[in-house]
C-alpha cells in the first residue's frame, strides 16, 4: 500500500505524538523531541509531517478549545490512529528481528 | 504593559498566503512559541525568529489557490477526465492502441506534408525585395525562355524609369578553381552585377555589399568555398585562379553566407561581370543570361514589358506577326511556377506541391474519420456510464465537457507522439534526395505552432460530433433496454457516410499510386531510340580539350571500352537550339543543334535510316549535317530526299551525310524535336564512353588512371552514368511516387484498422444473434457473408465516388507528360479487389472469431 513506509522523522514525530496522548501538537511535539533527542525541530518541519501523516491516516487531527496564551487562537490537536499505532508496531518488529538477526560482533579495530 | 507582539508586516503576509484551513493552528503554534522565545531569548530575537518561521511555513500544500483548486469542482472533474480516459485506454487496449495509431499516422503525415509544402513555397522567400524583383525572360507561350541576351538588362535600366536596378547573372558552370596548390571542381558560380547586392538580400560576413563586385577582379565567396580554400584565413584580399576562358586570377573581396537552401539560383562564388568588355555587354545576341529587374515600388509592369518586346522585334528583326513576349516572374515564383528553356536548376512543380498537401490532408481526414467512428463506438459501450451520470445530476454540458476532456488528452497525446517521430525521424526523412525538410522540432520550432493549430482543428472535427452524439442518451432509455449500450443504428448515417467517405479516398489514393508507378516505370523502361545503359559521361573544359586525341585514343586501348565520343552535349543535358536553312533559301528552319564527331552515332547505338555516317575526314572549311526524321519533315515537307542536299548553319556550309531515327535526347515530358547534328571536332561539352556491363568497375579505374596520366596537373575527372542522369531527369516524379507508396501504405493501415474495430464492434453486439444462429444450424460461411455484407454495400457506394474520382485525378496528372500509359481499368479493378479482399480479410478475420465461439459461452448469461 502506498505510503505505509515511515521515515525517520515521520517516525519520531508519530511517536512523540503517541507519548503526548491528548496533548499533540507542534509546539509540545518540538518541546518533547527536543527533551529526548536533543534536536531541535523547526515548527514548520513538524507541520509538514503532521499534514502527511494525516493524509496517510496515521494520525487524526481535531480543534482543541480557545486558550489566553495564543492570541486567542484555538490549537489543533492530533491524536495516533491505531493504524498508525500499527504501522509503529510493525517498524519495531522489523527493527527487532534485524537486531536479532545480527551476529556477535566482536569490536576490535586492534586487529 | 501590553503584551508584546510579533510584526504586523509578517503576520499580513502569512495572512496572505496560508489558506484558511491551516491558518489559525499555524498562527496560534507561531505565536505561542514567540512568546516563549520573548522570555528567553528578547524581543528582537524573536521577532526575528518569527519572520523566518513564517517563511519556512511557506509551502505549496499550505498556499490559498492550491487549497482553492483540490476543492474546486473543476479540478476535480479534470482530475476525473485523466482517470476516466486511462481507465478506458487501458480497458480496451486494442482500441486504444488503434485510435492513438491512426491519430499519430494522421498527424504526422499531415505534418510532413505541409512542412514539404511550406518549404517548397518558401523558395527565395528570404529576399528582402521579393516583391519588386523580377527575372525577364523572353519567348512565346510554348517556348518561353529564362535566359536574355546581355544587353536586355542595361536597356530596360536606361529606357524605364519604374525600374530602379538590374542585375545580369552568366551563369559558370563546372570550372576548375585553383589557390596555391589545392584545385578544386567548382560547380556553381556566376559573373554578376554590382547591383545584386542591392537587390538581392545576401548576407555579408566580410567586405562592402555596395562596392564588392565592382572591380572587374573582384570575386564574391561564400563561408564554405571560404573555409574549403582559405581554412581559418582570412580571404580578403587573396586571389583565386579560375581556369576559365577569360579572366584568371581574382581578388577576394568580400564573403557571405552560404547561399540558402531555397534559392532557385544556387552558388559558389560570384565574379564581377566587367571583365567583358562594354560593348560585349551591351550585345543583344544569345540568350545565355539570366537577368533581374528591380522595379519602384508600385510601378506598373506593362509599359516595360512591350518596350522590351519591341526592342527585341527591332534587334533581330522579327516580323510583328511572330509572338515573342516579354516574361518578368517574380523570384520568389520562379522555382515553383517556371520550368523554361535555359533554366539554372530542375525546378519544381506546384502542382506536385499541391498534389502531396492534398494527399496528406487525404490522409488525416481518414484518420480522423477513424478516429471519430471509433470513439463514438466505444462510447456507445459506455451509456451506462452516462446514463448514471445524468442520473446523479451531469447536466449535458458537463458530459460534452468530459468527452471533449478526454478527446483533448488523447489528442495532445498523439500529437506529443508524432512531434517525437518528426524529430527523431528527421535524419530518416532527409535520405529521401531533394527532401531535407526542417523536420526536427529543434532546427523548425513553427512545428508546434502548426501542431496547435491541427489539434484545434481536429478537436473540432472529431470531438464535437461524438461529444454530442454520446452525451444525448438518456438515461431511462438505457437502463429499460438493460444492455448498458445502444445500437449503432442511432448514429447510423453519418457513420456511413464517413466510412464511404474513407473508402473512397483509400480507393483514389490506391489508384493514384498504381497510375504513378506505372507511369514512372514505362518512362524509365521506355525505348528513347538510342542506348542509356551502358556509357558514362563526363564534362570536358578548355584544359582537357588540348590534349582531348590524346586521351581518346589512350581510353580507347582499355579493355571493355567500346569507343569515345565527343560532343558539345548528350542525352539528358539541354541542347541549344539554333537556325539552318537549305544552301539557296533565305528562310532558317529553328531546330536542336548537336556538335558531335563521327563516333557519336556508335557510341549511343542511334540508328541510322539513311546514308552514312559521318566521314572521318573532310576538306577544311566544309563539315557534314545529319538531320533526325523529324527535322526532314520539316525542312523537307515535299517528301525529297535529302540526304546529299547542302545546308547552312552559322556560316558553315555542308552536305547531309545521313537521316537518322528520332531519339529522345531530353526527358519523356516532352517530345522528340527535330534534330540537327553537326560533324565537328573540337572543343567539346562532353565526352561519352561506350563501356561492356561487366567490366564497369575495371573500366572505371581505368578511366581514372588514364586521365591521371595524361592530366597530371588536374584533378580526377569526374564520370556520370547515363541513366544515373536520367534517373535525375525523373527525380521529381520518384520523389512523389516514393511519398505517395507511404501515403497509400498508410491509408490502408488505416483503412484496415477502421474495418477492423467497426467489424469487432458488429459482432460483439451481434455476438447474440449469432450464437443462436450457430444453435439453430447456421453455417459458418453463411454467418460471415451475414456480417460482412454491410460493409460490402458501403464498399459499393465509395466505390461509385471513388472510381471517377480517381479517373479524374490520375488523368490530370497524366496530361504533363508528352508519352503516358493508358489509364486501364485495370488499376481500377485492383484496387478494388484490393479494397474487398482487406474488407473481408479483416471484417472476415474478426466475425470468424465471434463465431467459432462456443454458443453455449454467449447464451448462459441469458
Amino acid at each position: 500500500m502506498k505510503g505505509s513506509h515511515l521515515g525517520e522523522f515521520e517516525e519520531l514525530v508519530l511517536l512523540t505524538t503517541a507519548i503526548l496522548n491528548d496533548n499533540a501538537y507542534t509546539v509540545t511535539i518540538a518541546d518533547e523531541i527536543l527533551s529526548h533527542t536533543e534536536r531541535s525541530v523547526t515548527l514548520s518541519s513538524i507541520h509538514t509531517v503532521l499534514v502527511r501523516l494525516e493524509k496517510k491516516g496515521f494520525v487524526q487531527s481535531y480543534m482543541g478549545g480557545v486558550t489566553q496564551e495564543r492570541g486567542g487562537r484555538r490549537r489543533r490537536l492530533y491524536k495516533i490512529t491505531s493504524a498508525g499505532y500499527a504501522c509503529l508496531n510493525a517498524a519495531r518488529d522489523v527493527r527487532d528481528q534485524m537486531w536479532s538477526a545480527m551476529p556477535n560482533l566482536s569490536f576490535d579495530f586492534s586487529a | 504593559m501590553k503584551d508584546p507582539l510579533p510584526p504586523k508586516w509578517i503576520d499580513r503576509f502569512l495572512e496572505w498566503y496560508c489558506s484558511e484551513y491551516y491558518l489559525e493552528e499555524v498562527q496560534g503554534d507561531l505565536y505561542e512559541w514567540f512568546e516563549r522565545r520573548v522570555k528567553r531569548d528578547g524581543l528582537r530575537k524573536a521577532r526575528f525568529m518569527y519572520a523566518i518561521d513564517v517563511f519556512r511555513y511557506f509551502k505549496l500544500f499550505r498556499l490559498k489557490p492550491f487549497q482553492k483548486l483540490i476543492n474546486n469542482s473543476k479540478y476535480l472533474s479534470m482530475k476525473n477526465i485523466f482517470k476516466i480516459t486511462y481507465r478506458n485506454l487501458i480497458r480496451d487496449k486494442i482500441s486504444g492502441f488503434i485510435r492513438i495509431t491512426n491519430l499519430v499516422l494522421g498527424i504526422t503525415i499531415f505534418m510532413l506534408s505541409l512542412v514539404y509544402a511550406r518549404y517548397e513555397l518558401g523558395y527565395d522567400g528570404h529576399h528582402v525585395k521579393k516583391d519588386r524583383l523580377y527575372r525577364v525572360g523572353a519567348g512565346n507561350p510554348d517556348s518561353p525562355w529564362a535566359a536574355t541576351p546581355l544587353g536586355v538588362g542595361p536597356f530596360a535600366l536606361d529606357q524605364m524609369p519604374e525600374v530602379k536596378r538590374m542585375t545580369r547573372m552568366v551563369p559558370i558552370r563546372n570550372t576548375w578553381a585553383r589557390r596555391g596548390e589545392d584545385l578544386f571542381y567548382e560547380k556553381s558560380g556566376f559573373e554578376a552585377d554590382s547591383s545584386i547586392f542591392e537587390m538581392f538580400s545576401y548576407e555579408f560576413i566580410r567586405g562592402n555589399p555596395k562596392t564588392a563586385l565592382v572591380a572587374p577582379e573582384s570575386m564574391v565567396i561564400t563561408e564554405s568555398f571560404a573555409k574549403k580554400y582559405f581554412g581559418v584565413e582570412n580571404p580578403m584580399g587573396q586571389t583565386i585562379e579560375l581556369l576559365i576562358d577569360r579572366g584568371e586570377k581574382r581578388v577576394i573581396t568580400g564573403v557571405i553566407k552560404d547561399v540558402p537552401k531555397q534559392s532557385h539560383l544556387p552558388f559558389d562564388y560570384l565574379v564581377s561581370i566587367y571583365t567583358l568588355p562594354d560593348d560585349y555587354l551591351r550585345s543583344w545576341r544569345n540568350f545565355f543570361v539570366y537577368t533581374y529587374l528591380e522595379f519602384e515600388e508600385g510601378a506598373s509592369l506593362e509599359q516595360t514589358k512591350s518596350v522590351v518586346k519591341d526592342e527585341y522585334v527591332a534587334q533581330y528583326n522579327l516580323d510583328e506577326s511572330e509572338t515573342i513576349a516579354t516574361i518578368l516572374t517574380p523570384v520568389n515564383k520562379i522555382h515553383l511556377y517556371t520550368n523554361h528553356e535555359k533554366e539554372y536548376a530542375d525546378n519544381g512543380n506546384v502542382y506536385y506541391v499541391y498534389i502531396l498537401f492534398c494527399i496528406g490532408l487525404f490522409v488525416l481526414i481518414i484518420s480522423c474519420i477513424n478516429f471519430i467512428n471509433l470513439t463514438v463506438i466505444k462510447g456507445l459501450d459506455r451509456a451506462k456510464e452516462v446514463g448514471l451520470r445524468k442520473t446523479v445530476g451531469a447536466s449535458r454540458s458537463q458530459l460534452i465537457m468530459q468527452f471533449l476532456g478526454e478527446n483533448t488528452i488523447l489528442l495532445l497525446f498523439s500529437g506529443v507522439l508524432s512531434l517525437l517521430i518528426l524529430t527523431v525521424g528527421s535524419p530518416f526523412f532527409k535520405e529521401f534526395p531533394g527532401l531535407e525538410l526542417p523536420l526536427s522540432v529543434i532546427e523548425n520550432p513553427s512545428l508546434l505552432l502548426i501542431l496547435l493549430a491541427v489539434l484545434i482543428v481536429l478537436q473540432l472535427l472529431s470531438g464535437l460530433y461524438p461529444s454530442l452524439v454520446l452525451s444525448r442518451f438518456r438515461p431511462a432509455e438505457i437502463i429499460k433496454s438493460g444492455s448498458g449500450s445502444l445500437s449503432l443504428k442511432k448514429v447510423g448515417f453519418t457513420r456511413q457516410a464517413l466510412i464511404v467517405t474513407q473508402f473512397s479516398l483509400s480507393i483514389i489514393l490506391i489508384i493514384g499510386s498504381l497510375i504513378v508507378y506505372r507511369q514512372l516505370n514505362f518512362m524509365q523502361t521506355q525505348d528513347l531510340g538510342f542506348q542509356k545503359d551502358q556509357v558514362v559521361l563526363f564534362k570536358l573544359n578548355r584544359q582537357i580539350n588540348e590534349k582531348y586525341v590524346t586521351f581518346r585514343n589512350r581510353l580507347l586501348d582499355v579493355p571493355g571500352i567500346k569507343s569515345v565520343a565527343g560532343s558539345s552535349s548528350v542525352p539528358g543535358y539541354r541542347v541549344m537550339f539554333e537556325g539552318v536553312r537549305v544552301v539557296g533559301d533565305d528562310e532558317n528552319t529553328g531546330s536542336r543543334l548537336l556538335l558531335a564527331d563521327q563516333y557519336f552515332l556508335e557510341t549511343y547505338d542511334i540508328e541510322i535510316l539513311d546514308g552514312k555516317n559521318f566521314s572521318d575526314q573532310v576538306p577544311e572549311g566544309r563539315t557534314e549535317y545529319m538531320l533526325n526524321q523529324l527535322l526532314v519533315q520539316e525542312m523537307f515537307p515535299d517528301g525529297q530526299n535529302p540526304v546529299g542536299k547542302q545546308l547552312i548553319q552559322s556560316g558553315d556550309t555542308g552536305r547531309v551525310v545521313a537521316v537518322i531515327r528520332d531519339f529522345n535526347f531530353k526527358s519523356l515530358h516532352e517530345e522528340v524535336e527535330p534534330l540537327l547534328m553537326k560533324r565537328y571536332i573540337e572543343n567539346w561539352g562532353y565526352g561519352s564512353v561506350k563501356f561492356e556491363a561487366k567490366s564497369t568497375s575495371e573500366m572505371l579505374t581505368a578511366l581514372e588512371a588514364v586521365s591521371q596520366e595524361i592530366y597530371p596537373d588536374l584533378p580526377t575527372i569526374e564520370v556520370e552514368f547515363l541513366n544515373d542522369r536520367f534517373a535525375q531527369l525523373y527525380s521529381a516524379e520518384t520523389k512523389l511516387q516514393e511519398i505517395v507508396w507511404i501515403f497509400c501504405v498508410v491509408t490502408i493501415i488505416l483503412t484496415i484498422s477502421g474495418i477492423f474495430s467497426i467489424a469487432t464492434y458488429n459482432a460483439q453486439k451481434r455476438a447474440k444473434e449469432i450464437a443462436i444462429r450457430k444453435v439453430l444450424g447456421g453455417d459458418l460461411p453463411e454467418l460471415i457473408k451475414q456480417l460482412s455484407m454491410g460493409f460490402i454495400y458501403l464498399l459499393i457506394t465509395a466505390l461509385l465516388i471513388g472510381l471517377p474520382g480517381a479517373y479524374f485525378l490520375t488523368a490530370w496528372w497524366l496530361q504533363d507528360f508528352a508519352y503516358q500509359i493508358d489509364i486501364s481499368p485495370l488499376s481500377f479493378i485492383l484496387s478494388a479487389v484490393l479494397l474487398f479482399v482487406v474488407i473481408m480479410v479483416s471484417s472476415g478475420f474478426v466475425t470468424l472469431r465471434a463465431a467459432s465461439r462456443n454458443p453455449a459461452d454467449t447464451l448462459k448469461y441469458e
